[in-house]
């Protein structure tokens, strides 16, 4: 459907657009840069991470 | 199993913080896939694209996980003055972090939606109105069924998930069904009380359902 059309939004639009995504830019960059210093700091916390929700949440309140 | 005055609220509250959260992180992945429109894909925004999309699989506790830690960090800088931490607990941190943890997601229903909109019935409209209208008039009602289908999932998979809300201290009805069991330690209690839920979660796989053959109807007559 997009294909070749770059439309030309109004102004409030683009605003709410931007702000969108910075959202999503803090989404993604949150998690990734949580997950990298984990991973740097402690390889077996990333295990923690992968076991089931319950275990996940237990050992990191408890921690 | 009779609710009580501190349980009967927590059903309404929990469908109202899904579907807020569900329409939030659907209404973002709109506004996040038309303001793509407007750039030209590269093969580096596409690789970009693709690990984003990939963070849709990271479990959202995750997400509260690296939240969390982030504010505290943010709280350690001092920036909202010396000793004083960001209080980034209850209702409104486990509504951030389940609207950006769906964010992916809800980028990528969004974009399959948005996408299957017929290009002859876009370029037709703007030949008469700009593109702001076209999106208004055209592109979204055509998409509704298909960002509602997208918009049912997401409802689903937040009212299902009592991980994230457990973590900040908002009791939801996913939560209730394990107090249920660990009161009694009976596997029945738990489903009894699970039922509620489960009807709430039939009624929108109801709706899902019947907007699929809604959104198949109308890509068919809007393509002939």
């Amino acid at each position: 459907m997009s294909r070749g059309w770059r439309p030309r939004w109004p102004i409030g639009l683009r605003r709410t657009q931007r702000l969108a995504l910075a959202v999503l830019a803090a989404a993604v960059v949150v998690p990734f840069v949580s997950l990298t210093r984990l991973a740097a700091v402690s390889p077996a916390a990333l295990e923690t991470l992968a076991k089931t929700t319950d275990e996940a949440i237990y050992c990191w309140r408890w921690r | 199993m009779l609710p009580t005055a501190r349980t009967l609220p927590i059903p309404a509250r929990s469908v109202g913080f899904a579907a807020a959260v569900s329409a939030a992180a659907m209404a973002l992945g709109v506004l996040v896939v038309t303001a793509l429109w407007r750039r030209r894909a590269t093969r580096a925004s596409r690789a970009i694209w693709a690990k984003k999309l990939a963070l849709a699989g990271v479990p959202p506790y995750v997400h509260a996980l690296a939240w969390t830690s982030t504010m505290t960090a943010v709280s350690a800088l001092g920036v909202t003055g010396a000793g004083r931490r960001i209080p980034f607990t209850g209702l409104p941190a486990a509504g951030w972090v389940s609207t950006l943890a769906l964010l992916p997601l809800a980028t990528a229903l969004a974009l399959v939606a948005l996408e299957h909109v017929p290009r002859t019935l876009r370029e037709a409209g703007q030949l008469e109105r700009p593109d702001g209208a076209v999106l208004r008039r055209i592109v979204l009602p055509l998409a509704a069924p298909t960002l509602l289908m997208g918009a049912a999932l997401l409802f689903l998979l937040t009212i299902l998930d009592y991980s994230v809300t457990s973590l900040y201290q908002v009791t939801l009805y996913a939560l209730e069904i394990f107090v249920a069991f660990s009161e009694k330690n009976e596997a029945a209690a738990a489903a009894l009380s699970a039922v509620p839920l489960m009807v709430v979660c039939a009624l929108v796989v109801a709706l899902m359902a019947r907007s699929l053959p809604r959104a198949m109807r109308r890509r068919l007559s809007a393509a002939g």
